[in-house]
């Protein structure tokens, strides 16, 4: 006979624990629940659903072989291509989570961004078998939240270290980086194992490769004027990408992208009324905190553009071998992970400015909402002169700052419902023009 | 500086086996060099003293009337054939021409022809006594043969001349073209004369007012010719003429193959001693890794690509040997002008590089031929600009395939930065001095020039090369590991490139698509930078840009970058192909297990 554990004799840190697991299990849920609840979701989007579910809410860890090791990764600088070379899975641990973000709040600054302090908070817990089964976890240091992290997470697991520069004039900056690419794979052999070869990489750059071809094929489909795909759905796509192997969310997304190809043959629209055309920038948006995608989705936008770390950034830049050698991949990797990105942590705005210019004219953006992380330095300084720069062309920017807490969430509605009223009484003006 | 000396210490003054191997191959090397640099030049001909020899010769074929003589080479010796006749103890009379008067050859000179004796050959058969049936007086044949050396006709727009009295029907060739005939010292003009071809045909031709004798073509006329005048019923004149011909062949080539043998060693030995220095001095992960069958996808190589080699490889052809093909096939075809103009002086007339390079005997010509040259100079780079270094340089060629060949050896190369480019300009500007000035000291450009090396030595020329050689060998390691690294140092690129601002290839850009991967400054063979940082100015075309396209080739960008010629895209980026390209990516090698679909899976070791 199997006796129950009393729960009066947990300790107090394993009732803490069991709080944490239930609390954060049933805000998953509610968010995934809403988001398969919505009209027009596509039958192929399920395996990303699961994978967010399995995560989030029943607390699993990656898919994969048996033996094969995962590399936590933050930030969109560490390369995906070399983590993949050495036979691992990268996952981004960037975390959305409220619970965890409640307990953080208590081990970090006031003025710490939500992201850090969530991802502080799982350290605390020590609950998430995805953080905890990290062979190795690499830290860029984009900002200083990000940097001060790292002691946190040293305490529990390893970390590795990659310094990003600030700058990206001169091409020393460039060498420094690729100096500290080529520290980065002793690091990755230990943990992984394994060893790489030039075959392994160039199979790492093929799988990211076709992986960027088939998110390439699915950011047409949230270009066309008629959208297809919900925004929020797009954004947990993007989402799910953090916690599988690459070559499985490729083989899903080629099924979504099938399917959205039939939807567009039989004319099907997610919505019949001609809704804004909304871009999203900013913050990241990482599920559960995938609050301000479904209120645009829910007051009547269509969000079909995002210029985000955790969504478009990410798979957008491919990675350009102009010499096939191995220096020549490792060199294009320090390219394609420090030139073209448009991540506030540099100096220049200008990159991120003409990025998002770019994306309203190949979006036909109508509005673009500014997405920001209370305490997330970076964006905030960044809004004025994206503000300024994209009115010159007409386009409105809406500064929208919120928490990881449902408490604003109203708030945040009557915003966002404002906006995209006032985009579509705009309208009129504008055609006239 | 104390850095590298520091590793250059480390290097030297190590104690592994290794340093003693490093030492004695540069040590050698350095004793290898030192013999090299004390006699100069790198190969130098000899292309006068003690080469030519003559003989003569006496062969069993009964001669026709017309030709008791003729001349033939034999490598160096110059062969005189006199064929059985009737008069075998006539005495032949053999004359040297050449610039510094007549001789007449003895057979102490003939064994070794004297430099100064080197020019035109005229042998002389005694006059024969033809009687003709019905008529009491009998013919006089006056039979002569002519050759001129090679080293003649390319120098000299006229061939020398006999004026001898001994030789009154003498035939000269100008500007290594056409054959005309002088009469007793003066041109032979409106004469009807018979013309006798080396297949046998007689036709007869009347001469021009200057004595040129119309309609005989190069190719008729390296065969020889025999030209026949009769001022009146008793005198005939006969004067046979073949001009020295070339090989395909010829001993031109061993320099270049030499240089060819030298360049891969030291490219060998580059990549070892880069090897040893690495592992001895870089963290094992930039050495350590194994395996060199992966493939890296890349966009399929557009129409672009494939026409820039067409034209590299056929521009290579005619540029190198067409010289000589065209000469030989069609007669009155001057090949343009980017042609190193040591390839073939006989058609090449106009050679750019030739004339930038001794000014001074530019502007020594007609003003007609000189506005000739600049309009033929001008015209071209107006239309095309830079896009001739891109396309139709022969060195473009020889580079571009020395960076195949690494790139399919996957072979570590030289990536260099911003600062090390505004070094090289350093060199590339010292050049452009060199290239103009060096004329007026009385020196001349193709001495140290790379190219001087192997481009006339394929034609089948001899050309000696003086520092030329080490400069050539320098070059030609270089742009193994980085591409087409002569072009970031060639004055006549620079001279070419100042006219980047009016010519109709151009290259746009779209600053605002432009993402600033820098993938396009990586592809780029000349280093130009502002093309990815460039953000207000649409067109990035600038005085180094070669037009090779490598950049739009990498740009992932739709639109973001395109080559237009008159305004009208040519070629331009695309992300559609680019990434249609990675869609298809699929490792063509290495292990791999049941499930694998395009590596990446974790399970592949």
């Amino acid at each position: 006979m199997q006796i129950k554990p009393d729960t009066s004799l947990l300790s107090v840190e394993e009732r803490r624990q069991e709080r944490f697991v239930n609390k954060s299990a049933a805000v998953a849920a509610k968010y995934l629940r809403r988001m398969e609840d919505m009209s027009g979701l596509p039958d192929s989007m399920r395996p990303f659903l699961d994978v967010l579910r399995d995560i989030y809410i029943n607390f699993g860890d990656v898919k994969r072989p048996e033996g094969v090791k995962t590399i936590g990764t933050y930030c969109v600088m560490v390369p995906q291509e070399l983590t993949y070379a050495f036979g691992a899975v990268a996952v981004k641990l960037c975390s959305g989570n409220f619970t965890a973000f409640a307990v953080g709040d208590d081990i970090t600054p006031r003025d710490a961004c939500p992201l850090v302090k969530a991802i502080a908070g799982i350290g605390d817990i020590r609950k998430l078998p995805l953080y905890d089964n990290c062979s190795l976890m690499v830290v860029p240091i984009t900002c200083d939240c990000k940097k001060k992290l790292v002691s946190m997470l040293a305490e529990y697991t390893k970390v590795h270290i990659l310094p990003v520069p600030s700058s990206r004039q001169g091409d020393d900056v460039k060498e420094r980086f690729l100096e500290e690419l080529y520290a980065l794979l002793p690091a990755f052999e230990e943990a992984t194992g394994n060893k790489l070869t030039y075959d392994s990489l160039t199979r790492g750059v093929a799988a990211v490769g076709r992986a960027q071809a088939q998110f390439w094929r699915f950011m047409k489909f949230r270009r066309e004027a008629v959208s297809v795909i919900r925004g929020t759905h797009a954004m947990a796509v993007m989402n799910a990408l953090s916690y599988m192997p690459i070559d499985d969310w490729t083989d899903a997304l080629v099924a979504l992208n099938n399917e959205l190809d039939e939807r567009v043959a039989s004319g099907y629209k997610i919505s019949q009324r001609k809704q804004p055309r909304i871009m999203l920038t900013g913050s990241p948006v990482i599920f559960p905190n995938i609050k301000v995608p479904m209120l645009i989705d829910e007051m009547g936008g269509a969000l079909i553009a995002d210029e985000t770390c955790m969504g478009d950034r990410f798979m957008y830049d491919p990675l350009v071998v102009t010499d096939p050698s191995f220096d020549g991949i490792m060199r294009a990797m320090a390219n394609r992970y420090i030139r073209p990105c448009s991540c506030p942590t540099f100096v220049d705005v200008s990159t991120r400015i003409y990025r998002l210019k770019q994306m309203v004219k190949d979006n036909n953006v109508e509005g673009v909402i500014y997405h920001v992380l209370r305490g997330c330095m970076v964006y905030d300084f960044e809004y004025n002169i994206v503000e300024r720069e994209l009115a010159k062309d007409g386009i409105p920017v809406i500064r929208v700052e919120s928490d990881y807490n449902e408490e604003d969430i109203e708030q945040l509605r009557i915003r966002t419902e404002a906006f995209i009223e006032l985009l579509k009484f705009s309208r009129p003006a504008k055609e006239k023009k | 500086m104390s850095k590298i000396w520091g590793k250059v210490k480390q290097t030297l003054f190590g104690t592994s086996i290794q340093t003693l191997v490093f030492a004695v191959i540069a040590i050698s090397l350095v004793v290898l060099m030192a013999f090299f640099a004390g006699a100069v030049p790198f190969h130098e001909f000899d292309m006068t003293a003690h080469a030519y020899q003559m003989v003569v010769e006496q062969s069993s074929e009964r001669h026709p009337d017309h030709a008791p003589l003729s001349f033939t080479y034999r490598g160096n010796t110059i062969v005189l054939t006199r064929c059985i006749s009737v008069n075998e103890d006539a005495e032949i009379e053999v004359f040297a021409t050449s610039r510094f008067g007549t001789v007449r050859l003895s057979e102490a000179n003939m064994a070794n022809l004297s430099p100064y004796l080197l020019g035109s050959f005229v042998a002389v058969y005694p006059v024969q006594v033809v009687p003709i049936e019905g008529q009491l007086i009998p013919r006089r044949i006056s039979a002569s043969v002519k050759t001129d050396l090679r080293t003649v006709q390319s120098n000299t727009a006229l061939t020398p001349m006999l004026s001898d009295s001994r030789v009154m029907l003498e035939i000269g060739m100008s500007n290594a073209r056409r054959i005309f005939a002088y009469y007793g010292g003066i041109p032979l003009a409106n004469m009807n004369i018979y013309v006798t071809f080396a297949n046998g045909r007689r036709e007869a031709r009347t001469t021009d007012a200057y004595g040129y004798i119309p309609n005989v073509s190069i190719r008729e006329i390296r065969r020889g010719v025999s030209v026949e005048y009769s001022p009146n019923y008793i005198n005939t004149f006969i004067q046979t003429y073949m001009p020295q011909n070339a090989r395909i062949i010829s001993p031109a080539i061993v320099p270049l193959l030499t240089l060819t043998l030298m360049t891969a060693i030291a490219i060998v030995g580059c990549v070892f001693f880069r090897k040893m220095y690495e592992k001895r001095n870089l963290p094992a992960s930039y050495t350590d890794v194994k395996g060199k069958r992966g493939k890296v996808k890349l966009r399929r190589a557009p129409a672009f690509v494939i026409v820039r080699w067409v034209v590299m490889i056929a521009s290579f052809v005619l540029l190198i040997w067409g010289g000589r093909l065209l000469g030989v096939w069609f007669e009155e075809i001057t090949i343009p002008v980017f042609a190193c103009g040591r390839n073939n002086e006989e058609q090449l007339v106009g050679s750019v590089c030739y004339y930038m390079s001794s000014l001074n005997v530019l502007f020594t010509l007609p003003w007609q031929t000189i506005a000739m040259f600049f309009g033929g100079l001008i015209v071209p780079l107006v239309l095309f600009g830079r896009l001739l270094c891109g396309f139709v340089c022969p060195m473009g060629l020889v580079q571009d395939t020395l960076h195949v060949t690494r790139q399919a050896t996957r072979t570590k190369g030289i990536s260099l930065t911003d600062k090390l480019y505004a070094r090289l300009s350093l060199i590339k500007w010292t050049f452009v001095l060199l290239f103009l000035g060096m004329a007026f000291v009385a020196l001349d450009f193709c001495m140290i020039c790379p190219v001087g090396v192997f481009s006339p030595a394929l034609a089948g020329f001899k050309f000696s090369i003086f520092i030329g050689g080490f400069i050539a060998l320098f070059v030609l390691v270089g742009s193994f590991f980085k591409q087409r690294f002569f072009c970031l140092i060639c004055p006549l690129g620079v001279i070419m490139g100042l006219f980047h601002k009016i010519s109709l290839v151009r290259l746009k850009k779209d600053v605002t698509a432009c993402t600033e991967c820098g993938a396009c400054y990586e592809a780029c063979p000349m280093g130009i930078k502002i093309i990815y940082t460039e953000r207000e100015k649409t067109d990035v075309t600038t005085i180094n840009c070669i037009m090779c396209g490598e950049c739009v080739r990498h740009c992932p960008e739709t639109n973001a970058l395109a080559i237009t010629l008159c305004g009208k895209k040519i070629y331009n980026a695309d992300r559609e192909k680019f990434m249609k390209a990675n869609a298809q990516a699929t490792p063509k090698s290495g292990k791999k297990h049941a499930d694998c679909k395009g590596g990446g899976c974790g399970k592949c070791k």
